[in-house]
């Protein structure tokens, strides 16, 4: 029976079989997984459980219930969109890596989504990381190398958290399923630190900001639809309703947007982006009603849309130009003019612009907030929702393809990649003008209007005076330049700090060790010269006598013997 | 720096978008009128029912996000090679020279 296959192995199945096919037929296999793949998770009926037993351990290697199922779609849906953006590599892209790769990490996705225990949540963790880095490192420089190890490190400690916590919490209760888990305990607090490192809490975020503009141009699409979804997948699950979400959301909704006004890579600053948008979905978990966890999934759903449309948008531009960086951009719409449209598309959506998908979305976590009595939080939303409107909305698009002239006369990308855009921008405003269709695969019964008059023209407003900031800025020359720089960020702690640490520290050490070891052999010279100095062939002890001189020396005694005895 | 490059958009075509700009901006200025007089509109937060807090919130939110964010640079911002010399780690312009198709082949 088709349904009851996990859906994790159509996509291992796939990867597989990749290497052994070539040209129609690997495009072919690459366009069916997804959909065969979809078909069976449109089969799965909620509360689907594929139970199974080790070392005494109950395991649910497949649990299907409405929120996993959500995530279900969304991923099939996020790796079509990737696959048919990538159908144009060739040898010298290292596809088959590339493809293969994409696979077993979009599989991976959906196993640790449909994992229903702590140990297949593990196994499905450190496999997103193993597969995903090669989609960095299949970039091939020097820079992607380095930032793909530093990637999967970080991964690993996440991994190997999510294990020490999943073992205290066996320990604790002998219950490995995976659900509520809650900060009660050390157990909590460890899941809750690996599962914050993947959805790249602050001061844990700098493996995005780091990794993913080194990807290749089709890998980082890839990588923007899975591994932090997942994260945000797993604390919705396991950590609904935890107040310091809420703080910790907000967090993350604002600081990335200083940075992505100053950051000059354009792949970076979507990166910045990423995490700023995570932060709406985490602040929506963490005010916990039905409200919020609709609205994060439903964001989290959206994000994976629009931002991989920018994405997609901006590995184009890498693609033809070889450039991602704003310095070295502009002007590009003169002949990529449907790139720079569906950009534009991306652009909008991101921006909770009525009529498209993030303004549905993020409208509920907003409403919820209040709902809740998070007063002083929904302002810090707010302006980081304008914040989107400066980094995401205007400035990806217009450095890429507006500003100014950079002379670069680049053809539009090849129509697959095309192709992948354009669906991503139709689902975008699909969602936007029919929201029904993302409300009725919410976890929850969803009663939300988001089109009331009052509620577009508030957000209009909001946007249009953004916009006039942004503007007003520009013309009066005060907005940031286009530097060729990189910023300090958290990554500086272990990319400069700690080797200089470890360095000083090294030094300190060698000397210390040398004085030491200095001292020491002194004093072994001294004693040894000592030693030689009374044992040694011309030492007192050693020297030899002759049997005529002991005679005299005994001679000499018994004369001063006799003496004694006269006196 | 791009601040010698000439502008993509012909100077009509940015003309014609500023003042569109302005006049929804204008516009929806004025839909916060009637506020003035009655609170009439979508509220959910008590803040809402300040006249013109969406076009403030928007504009003065941008002001200090650009400004604040000059202030960071001045802070963070670092040579484009800050993270290749002193941990031995090399040029990604020597890279970029050898993969001039960033992994990828050119259209």
């Amino acid at each position: 029976m088709l349904s009851s296959v996990p859906p994790f192995l159509i996509f291992f199945a796939g990867a597989a079989l990749i290497p052994l096919v070539r040209g129609p037929a690997r495009k072919g296999l690459l366009l069916l997984v997804p959909v065969v793949g979809a078909l069976n998770v449109w089969g799965l009926p909620a509360g689907y459980e594929l139970p199974y037993e080790l070392l005494g351990y109950d395991l649910l290697p497949v649990r299907a219930d409405r929120l996993s199922l959500l995530f279900g779609y969304l991923f099939h849906l996020a790796a079509f969109i990737a696959v048919v953006y990538s159908l144009h590599l060739g040898k010298k892209d290292h596809d088959t890596v590339q493809h293969t790769a994409g696979l077993v990490y979009a599989g991976s996705a959906l196993g640790a989504v449909f994992a229903g225990d702590f140990v297949t949540l593990f196994v499905f963790w450190e496999l997103l990381a193993i597969s995903s880095v090669f989609l960095v490192w299949t970039r091939r420089t020097p820079a992607s190398l380095r930032a793909g190890m530093r990637y999967l490190l970080v991964h690993v400690v996440s991994g190997v958290t999510l294990l020490a916590g999943a073992m205290v919490l066996a320990h604790q209760t002998g219950d490995l399923s995976f659900g509520f888990v809650g900060l009660d305990g050390p157990a909590g607090w460890l899941i809750f630190l690996a599962l914050g490192v993947k959805a790249a809490f602050p001061l844990a975020h700098s493996w995005l900001i780091d990794a993913y503009p080194e990807g290749t141009a089709t890998g980082t699409v890839f990588l923007s639809a899975f591994t932090t979804k997942v994260a945000v997948y797993a604390l919705a699950r396991g950590f609904p309703g935890t107040e310091a979400l809420v703080y910790v959301g907000a967090a993350m909704a604002c600081f990335p947007i200083f940075y992505a006004v100053i950051e000059n890579d354009l792949r970076r600053t979507l990166g910045y982006s990423m995490i700023n948008q995570i932060g709406f979905m985490v602040c929506g978990i963490g005010v916990g009603s039905a409200l919020a966890i609709n609205g994060a999934v439903a964001h989290a759903f959206n994000d994976v849309l629009f931002k991989g449309l920018l994405f997609m948008a901006m590995g184009a531009v890498l693609h033809v130009t070889g450039k991602t960086k704003a310095s070295e951009l502009g002007g590009l719409y003169k002949t990529m003019p449907v790139t720079a449209t569906l950009c534009i598309v991306g652009a909008a959506s991101i921006s909770a612009v009525p009529l498209f998908n993030a303004f549905v979305s993020k409208s509920m976590i907003m409403s919820a907030l209040v709902e809740e009595g998070h007063l002083w939080i929904w302002p810090v939303m707010l302006f980081a929702s304008a914040g989107v409107v400066e980094h995401a909305g205007i400035k990806i698009p217009f450095f890429a393809f507006f500003a100014h002239d950079s002379g670069i006369r680049a053809k539009e990308p090849p129509r697959n990649m095309l192709a992948a855009m354009a669906i991503s921008a139709a689902a975008c405003i699909w969602i936007g003008v029919s929201p029904g269709v993302l409300y009725d695969l919410m976890p929850y019964s969803v009663d939300y209007q988001p089109y009331t008059w009052g509620h577009v023209l508030t957000q209009l407003q909001l946007l249009a005076f953004a916009i006039g900031a942004v503007v007003a800025f520009q013309l009066w020359k005060i907005y940031p330049a286009e530097i060729p720089s990189v910023n300090l960020d958290a990554d500086w702690s272990y990319r400069r700090a700690a080797p200089w640490l470890v360095r000083r520290v090294g030094a300190a050490t060698a000397t210390a060790d040398a004085a030491f070891r200095q001292a020491t052999m002194n004093g072994v010279r001294g004693v040894l010269g000592a030693a030689y100095r009374v044992h040694g062939p011309l030492g007192a002890l050693a020297r030899s006598r002759q049997a005529g001189s002991m005679v005299l020396w005994v001679a000499i005694v018994l004369a001063a013997f006799l003496l004694f005895q006269f006196l | 720096m791009t601040g010698h490059r000439p502008n993509s958009v012909p100077p009509l075509w940015s003309k014609r978008i500023l003042w569109g700009l302005f006049v929804l901006c204008v516009a929806l200025a004025l839909v916060d009128v009637p506020a003035l007089i009655r609170h009439w509109r979508y509220e959910e937060h008590p803040w809402e029912a300040l006249p013109m807090l969406y076009p403030l919130w928007g504009f003065v939110g941008i002001s200090v996000l650009i400004l604040a964010s000059k202030g960071l640079r001045r802070l963070v911002m670092r040579p484009e090679n800050y993270y290749e010399g002193g941990d031995g780690e090399a040029s990604d312009a020597d890279a970029d020279a050898d993969h001039p198709h960033e992994g990828e082949s050119r259209a």
